[in-house]
């Protein structure tokens, strides 16, 4: 369990965080979203043991992170957003080095490294020259380094950023087994997309603020039943938006020219009503076609509908 | 019991840093190109005073023994920094310090780790000199004594100075600065302290109407400090003698060298773990 309460970090005069509260139950996927300076970084760190808070306190499975950091360490894996791989060593060494840190013996680091290099598919790698690796290869390396003492908590601050389609893919592969294994994690991006398939629950932070939260089953039922129209008509823009808004299905409208965006809970089965409708009442439509709804956006409604902006202890189960 | 005791003294910053600096392709170059330089040096010494005196008596020995202590001081003095003055930063610029600050190794062990590292390489770099130092040997003119107490003076030296790189590598983020702030303790320990030195004497001999030698033996102990000084007084050099026994000393003053440095070496050792433990947090996002 994560728990954090009034957390806040300053630097300056500036808040990098500020104010956070937050508790992740055991064996949680929970992803963060906000973009650059959102204050996710930091809280992690802070997580992580590497900065400690200006106020407030924040415990990783029970532990103090500024009370008992070495306990902290010892249950949590940390990948940074950026890091750097010491190029002299090979994938296989690498990982070696850092099962050393944790106290491992020549033989288990060895088949913990080999372990770890199968899981993330790297074993073809392993005696090639960490720098030699491709940006996608050595995120994955980095998540097989966080691993290596097989923590129960996860730290990822943006993993799949920088990479290609195909080794985000790769990665979110890894991550889904993670999850299946158990373990806490946090994960951090700055794409919801990114974060719906592998989390639970999905915080957004702006300016150091945790602003939203909210369960991603939550989001994925509400996209199932709204629905988002496009309607494009050469004339009689204002009457079609009348006559779109007495619908009681229709919750809302939206007009740019001469194309409507209709938000509605219909069904798949009433599209040709609404046409229907709309073409008995004269209306010169188009164009009518369903829009894919943007995850994003569903988000920050479904948010601001259930909360109000009132974030205080989030709690995720 | 053995097991227990490799998991709480083996360092593995240690070993990593050792094994990388090893397999470096330069470091055969290094090592080779180093002991051909002092080779050279104390050869071509050699052959001077076999030249110059009739017969080579044990005088020219200590003689090129003395030669070859300071130029393996110099080694010390201007590598020393270099190598550890980017442990910390390089960590830092590559950006692999933070992965090393959430294992359960603290700030004292990374610290100890990369030290002892670069402490170890400059040892090896003193060893590939030994066959230079059984040519001298075999002159005669040194005691076995005398060549302990050099190798503790350069080891002192090396343990102090490596401290130094290390402490401003840890203190700033760049090892570019790092390595400026060094040199400049260097300089100002080797250069600076000397003028001073040299400027008290005479102020002194000038206030007080004494000659230039009888200046106080404060000012003595101070330049007991400077490290060409002190190795003066552990080759047992004749004006280090005679200063010795101007002030009825039988102390040996190189002793405070190696005291206030080990000293001095623990106290940076403590503060570059303490500027680089994370509770140290200056860096932002």
């Amino acid at each position: 369990m994560i728990r954090i309460e009034h957390l806040s970090k300053q630097y300056g005069r500036k808040f990098a965080v500020k104010d956070l509260n937050l508790h992740i139950e055991k064996g949680t996927t929970f992803g963060l979203i906000g973009s650059n300076g959102a204050g996710k970084s930091t809280t992690m760190k802070i997580l992580a043991t590497l900065i400690r808070p200006s106020s407030g306190r924040a415990w990783v499975g029970g532990y103090d992170v500024t009370k008992s950091g070495r306990k902290v360490r010892e249950i949590v894996g940390y990948m940074p957003d950026f890091f750097g791989v010491y190029d002299q060593l090979t994938s296989i060494e690498y990982l070696d080095f850092y099962a050393a840190c944790y106290g491992f013996d020549y033989a288990t680091r060895r088949q913990v490294a080999m372990q770890l290099l199968e899981l993330v598919d790297l074993t073809d790698q392993s005696n090639q020259p960490v720098d030699h690796l491709s940006r996608g290869m050595k995120q994955r390396l980095g998540l097989a380094r966080a691993l290596v003492h097989d923590p129960a908590f996860l730290i990822l601050d943006e993993p799949a950023s920088g990479l290609d389609p195909r080794s985000r893919m790769e990665f979110r592969k890894i991550l889904k087994v993670l999850r299946s294994m158990g373990k806490t994690i946090l994960i951090s991006s700055h794409m919801l997309s990114e974060l719906e398939e592998i989390c639970d629950a999905i915080g957004v932070m702006e300016q150091g603020e945790l602003i939203a939260c909210e369960q991603v089953d939550a989001l994925k039922h509400v996209r199932r039943s709204e629905r988002i129209y496009e309607i494009y008509v050469r004339d009689k823009v204002e009457e079609t938006v009348q006559l779109l808004q007495a619908l009681q299905e229709v919750e809302s409208v939206t007009v740019e020219e001469r194309k409507l965006f209709v938000q509605t809970k219909m069904g798949e089965q009433s599209q040709d009503q609404l046409l229907s409708m709309l073409v008995e009442h004269q209306i010169p439509v188009l164009q009518f076609q369903e829009r894919s709804i943007n995850m994003e956006d569903l988000y920050l409604q479904v948010t601001n509908r259930s909360q109000g902006g009132n974030t205080d202890d989030q709690k995720v189960e | 019991m053995i097991k227990k005791w490799s998991k709480r003294w083996v360092n593995p910053v240690f070993i990593q840093e050792s094994q990388w600096r090893i397999r470096k392709k330069t470091t055969p170059w290094i090592l080779f190109f180093h002991l051909l330089l002092m080779g050279i040096i104390v050869f071509f010494a050699l052959f001077v005073f076999i030249a110059i005196e009739p017969f080579f008596d044990l005088r020219s020995g200590t003689n090129i023994f003395i030669i070859f202590s300071y130029l393996q001081l110099g080694m010390v003095v201007f590598i020393s920094p270099a190598i550890a003055s980017g442990l910390i930063s390089a960590e830092r610029e590559k950006q692999t310090l933070s992965l090393l600050l959430v294992t359960p190794l603290s700030s004292k062990q990374i610290i100890l780790g990369k030290w002892l590292s670069s402490v170890g390489f400059m040892l090896l770099l003193y060893l590939s000199t030994l066959p230079v130092y059984v040519v001298i040997y075999n002159y005669g003119g040194i005691s076995l004594d005398q060549a302990l107490r050099v190798f503790l003076h350069l080891l002192i030296t090396m343990l102090f100075l490596s401290s130094v790189g290390i402490f401003f590598s840890s203190l700033v983020k760049r090892t570019g600065i790092s390595t400026i702030l060094s040199y400049l303790v260097v300089i100002i320990w080797g250069i600076v302290s000397t003028f001073i030195f040299y400027l008290v004497s005479v102020f002194t001999s000038v206030i007080n109407n004494v000659p230039i030698n009888e200046i106080p033996f404060f000012w003595e102990l101070f330049i007991s400090l400077h490290p060409a000084a002190s190795m003066a007084f552990v080759l047992d050099i004749e004006i280090a003698a005679a200063l010795l026994n101007m002030h009825n000393m039988t102390f040996p003053v190189y002793i405070l060298y190696f005291v206030i440095y080990t000293i001095l070496t623990i106290f940076l050792l403590i503060s570059s773990a303490y500027f680089l433990s994370p509770k140290r947090d200056q860096q932002k996002e």
